[in-house]
This record gives structure tokens, C-alpha cells and sequence, in this order.
């Protein structure tokens, strides 16, 4: 077994490195740039059962450390997925993981039901966290009891491991990671973006058609690294960290707070190589520190 | 492949408006068609976190420029980059413009969006293409740089050229007795209107469009754009353009 081999979910993951949906396409976006070979995995852009539109323009603001988005979803719907997205990552070893979004509790069902026989796909990560679409999102991700009922359906039809995306916009996200596991849910990746606005004092607009989007980037670390901790210090499920992640002491930084795995998500669209940087970086960190796998410092913190 | 640590060879104010950053070109810039554009690290820490894309304004065969206003922070901070420093650089990106030989072009640009002439009209001039050009800007600074004999000018102020926009130039111009087609590149509101133009004299212009984008390679889908043939999808800036057909995109 390798240094940065990591088991979960009754998967092998190459390295603890996955790609976070929405940052890096269908694959092959990013393959232009990296070789998903060297991935741990993939989590694939939000897929709907229907094609969506997403936004109209402005969908990005930049932000101190940081950025603003509100794409809302734009996606190619699950049959265009399964026909002309799946084929091209059937071809590396990187694990896929399929990112769902829906607008009601049947269509993530269905979702899940036309994508578990694929054999590329290796989990579900289910995005009940969205903020910037007006039906389901965060109306799912800011309340328990339907975080517990998605993840009990979901989890019902799947043959697959499911992990939950949880929302940062709570006050309490062990609660939610506690209903997760209380409905069968295998996992929980935390944290998504966090509701933002930015305004343009000269016409008093938002700047984002929508209004408000999703802050992401180095900016949401500390959030995310306290999310994490609240999770990890009460709630026995494995935790996928992502919020900020743009080098290698980052990625410890996660593991060390409770992630078994950790995703590389707005430092893709700075750097679109980035992940292979972190895991070579990563390697270098293990050796150097006599590890003999990376996972000795999961929820190795020390707190106070 | 596309990304490269590139060696800035030169980075000066040209007016007293535009900046233009010089620096030493690789492999990836041969055989390069006018139009495409660069997505450029500014900062070596997380603000500004994002790329800017800048359009590729000139290649010599050596070196590679850039030109640009200061306008926010990123642009702000590239204009204190020095000749000997690095800059990490992703491109050359999108499709440029498409030439046809046996055409004659108008060429139409508006402000900052006269980036790309210096290398179009290496093009053009290199593949004996005819073609005329209009430049609009604001005041004379805007413009001057770029003044020679075979350009023609209009002002907002009237400080040089024509006084008026670079449509008002494009009407004066342009008879409707020949096929000709446009190239342009400038503000949304000049593209919208130079798009009108050509709709309605049934010629062709192709309009280099500029949007926020985070990645500049369709990673964030940030950048998108209404297509005429279809009203249930966007078309990308980043990589279906920057470059469109007018009849390809809804203004």
C-alpha cells in the first residue's frame, strides 16, 4: 500500500486528492491539464435529471481571498451525463464520484436510480446545499428533517455509498451530519459554499444577477476547519473536507481537523494543476515525516 | 501545456492611458491567429485570487504583449510587475479571429478593446488581406498610439479624429456597395451596436466578447453567453469564443 493510499467507503483511493464538483466539469475540462490518473477522484458537476440553463450573466464576483458564484446548476441532465460524459472518465482509474442536485425529493431519487448501475460511478455525493437555485438547495440543506428524508430515499435505491454535502449556512452542522448517519448515509462533505453578496456602490446593484452566490476559496478555510471539528467531535462519520484547499498544508490541515479525504475546488480555476502539486507535495510531507500512510493524521488534533 | 512561467522583458505606460506588458514567448505562441487571449496570474498570494484574461495584443515572433488599463486591483498590481520578473501565464486560449483571404475587412475597435490590432494588422498585412480600421475612444489619449496614416479616429470629445462614436465612423464608412466584413473588438454597448449594424446591412461581424471569468478554460462556467439558436443553453466565452459570428450570439 502506498503512502497516500486512503480506504473508505469500502473504496481505494489512490490519494486522498479529489477534484470538487463544479471546479473541474465532466473531466475532461481538467484532463487537459492534469492526468486524473494521479487523482484520488473526481466528483462530477451538479447533474439534474433535465439539462439546465444555470444563470443569466454575472455569475462571478471576485472577493477578498476568494470568490463569489452563482451558476445555478448549469448542467447537461443525467442522460447526457450517462451517454457522453461517463465514457471519457471510464477510462482513467480515478474514482468517480456522481455530484446530484435536484429540485424536489423524486428527482434526486430518480437520479440516483439511472446512474447506480454505471460501473464507472463509484459513490454519490448528494449536493443538498446549493445556494443559488430558487427550488430545492439550500431549502433542503437548512432543514434536518429533509436532509434525513433525502438521504433515507436516496440511500434506499442506491448500490453505491452516498455522501452528503452539507451546508456551511446552519448553526448547528453536526445536527445535520447526525441525521445523515441516523438515515444511513455513508459520508458527509463539508463544507459547501457559504451565502454571499457583493454590491457595486455606484449603481447599489448586486453585482451577481442572482443576487447572491456562493463565497468559496481561502477565504472559507477557518470556517470550514471549525465545521469540520464540530463534526468530527460529535458525530462517528467519515467527513470529505473541502473549503479553501489551495496547497499541500492546507490538505493536512483538513485531515488533521477529521477528513479522511479532502477536494480541491476553487484553487483549480487559479491553478488547473494544482491537485497533482498537492499530492506530490503530499508524498514529500509523508516520507519527510516517516508516515507510513497519510491517514495516521486524520483527526490527529490536538485541541486546547 | 498551455501553462508557462514567462519572463516579462518590459511593462510601461504607452499614454497617458494604456499600459502595454512585454514578455518572452515560447513555443505555445507560434502560428497564433489574432484574437485569442491569455488568462494571467497577478498576484503570487490569494489577492487578487483570480486570473484576468487580457487579449493577446501583438507577437513578434519573440515576444509576446499585452495591453491594458488600470481599471481594479488586478490591473492595478500588473503595472508595478518589472522587466526580470516572472509571470504565470495560461494560453494562448479560445478561438480567434477567422480570416478569409479573399475578403476585405473593416476593422472596429472601441477603448482598451484596441488591444488586438497590433497583431491583426501583422496578420492581415503578412497575408495581403485589405482592410480599413476605426478606432473610438473616449478622448485623445486613448487613441493616439495607435494613429497612423490608415486609421481613422473618432473622439467623445472631439480632442482627435471625428467627434462622435466609432459607429458614427462606421456609418460614414462603410457605402453597403461591397461584401465587406467586421472585425471588432471593444465595450459591450459598441459590440451590441456594431452587432445591430451588421444585422441590418446583411454583412458578417465578428465580435471579440469580454466577461468575468474565474478559469478562462470551462471549468467554472462563469463566463456565459446567450447563443441565437438555441434559447435553452449559453455558449461560454472562455471556449466557444471570445470571438463570435454576430449571427451566433444574442447582445
Amino acid at each position: 500500500m502506498s503512502v497516500l493510499e486512503v480506504e473508505l467507503l469500502g473504496l481505494k483511493f489512490r490519494n486522498p486528492i479529489l477534484l470538487a464538483s463544479g471546479t473541474v466539469g465532466y473531466g475532461h475540462e481538467i484532463g487537459e491539464f492534469i492526468d486524473l490518473n494521479n487523482i484520488g477522484g473526481i466528483v462530477t458537476k451538479s447533474i439534474s435529471l433535465k439539462p439546465r440553463k444555470g444563470n443569466k450573466p454575472q455569475r462571478i464576483a471576485e472577493t477578498p481571498s476568494g470568490m463569489l458564484n452563482a451558476i445555478g446548476l448549469a448542467n447537461v441532465g443525467v442522460e447526457e451525463y450517462i451517454k457522453d460524459k461517463l465514457p471519457f472518465l471510464a477510462n482513467y482509474e480515478t474514482k468517480v464520484i456522481c455530484n446530484i442536485a435536484g429540485s424536489s425529493l423524486e428527482e434526486y431519487v430518480e437520479c440516483v436510480k439511472l446512474l447506480t448501475n454505471e460501473v464507472s460511478v463509484s459513490a454519490f455525493e448528494i449536493n443538498v446545499s446549493c445556494p443559488n437555485v430558487k427550488e430545492g438547495g439550500l431549502i433542503f440543506g437548512n432543514n434536518l428533517e429533509s436532509v434525513g428524508k433525502i438521504t433515507y430515499a436516496v440511500k434506499k435505491v442506491s448500490s453505491k455509498p452516498i455522501i452528503i454535502k452539507l451546508s456551511p449556512n446552519v448553526s448547528n452542522i453536526s445536527s445535520f451530519a447526525q441525521a445523515v448517519k441516523s438515515n444511513g448515509g455513508d459520508a458527509v462533505s463539508a463544507i459547501n459554499t457559504l451565502v454571499g453578496m457583493a454590491i457595486d456602490y455606484k449603481t447599489k446593484r448586486p453585482v451577481l444577477s442572482n443576487n447572491t452566490g456562493g463565497l468559496s476559496g481561502p477565504c472559507i478555510k477557518p470556517i470550514a476547519l471549525a465545521k469540520i471539528n464540530e463534526i468530527r467531535s460529535k458525530v462517528d462519520i467519515p467527513i470529505i473536507g473541502i473549503g479553501g484547499i489551495s496547497g499541500y498544508t492546507d490538505a493536512l490541515e483538513f485531515m488533521i481537523a477529521g477528513s479522511s479525504l479532502v477536494q480541491i475546488g476553487t484553487a483549480n480555476f487559479v491553478n488547473p494543476s494544482i491537485a497533482e502539486q498537492i499530492i506530490h507535495d503530499l508524498t514529500d510531507y509523508s516520507i519527510s515525516n516517516n508516515l507510513s500512510n497519510i491517514s495516521e493524521i486524520i483527526g490527529s488534533i490536538r485541541l486546547n | 501545456m498551455i501553462v508557462s512561467i514567462v519572463k516579462i522583458v518590459e511593462n510601461k505606460k504607452l499614454s497617458s492611458k494604456y499600459y502595454k506588458l512585454k514578455f518572452i514567448a515560447n513555443e505555445s505562441f507560434k502560428n497564433i491567429i489574432p484574437g485569442k487571449f491569455l488568462n494571467i496570474k497577478i498576484s503570487d498570494n490569494s489577492f487578487p485570487l483570480l486570473r484576468r484574461p487580457f487579449s493577446i495584443s501583438d507577437y513578434d515572433g519573440e515576444t509576446v504583449s499585452i495591453l491594458y488599463d488600470v481599471v481594479g486591483t488586478g490591473t492595478a498590481a500588473i503595472s508595478e510587475k518589472k522587466a526580470g520578473d516572472l509571470l504565470d501565464v495560461i494560453g494562448p486560449l479560445g478561438n480567434g479571429y477567422n480570416i478569409d483571404k479573399s475578403k476585405e475587412y473593416v476593422l472596429v475597435f472601441g477603448g482598451i478593446g484596441v488591444a488586438p490590432f497590433p497583431l491583426l494588422k501583422r496578420f492581415l498585412s503578412s497575408n495581403s488581406v485589405s482592410y480599413k480600421v476605426l478606432i473610438g475612444g473616449r478622448d485623445k489619449a486613448s487613441i493616439e498610439y495607435f494613429e497612423d496614416s490608415s486609421v481613422f479616429c473618432a473622439t467623445e470629445d472631439g480632442s482627435f479624429g471625428i467627434r462622435g462614436n466609432v459607429i458614427n465612423l462606421l456609418q460614414t464608412h462603410y457605402s453597403g456597395d461591397k461584401p465587406i466584413e467586421i472585425l471588432a473588438c471593444g465595450p459591450y454597448g459598441m459590440l451590441k451596436a456594431v452587432k445591430s449594424f451588421a444585422d441590418e446591412k446583411k454583412i458578417l461581424a465578428q465580435l471579440s466578447l469580454e466577461s468575468h471569468m474565474a478559469c478562462g478554460v470551462g471549468l467554472c462556467q462563469g463566463c456565459p453567453i446567450q447563443p441565437s439558436n438555441d434559447e435553452n443553453k449559453y455558449l461560454l466565452i472562455c471556449k466557444d469564443g471570445p470571438v463570435f459570428n454576430s449571427d451566433e450570439v444574442i447582445l
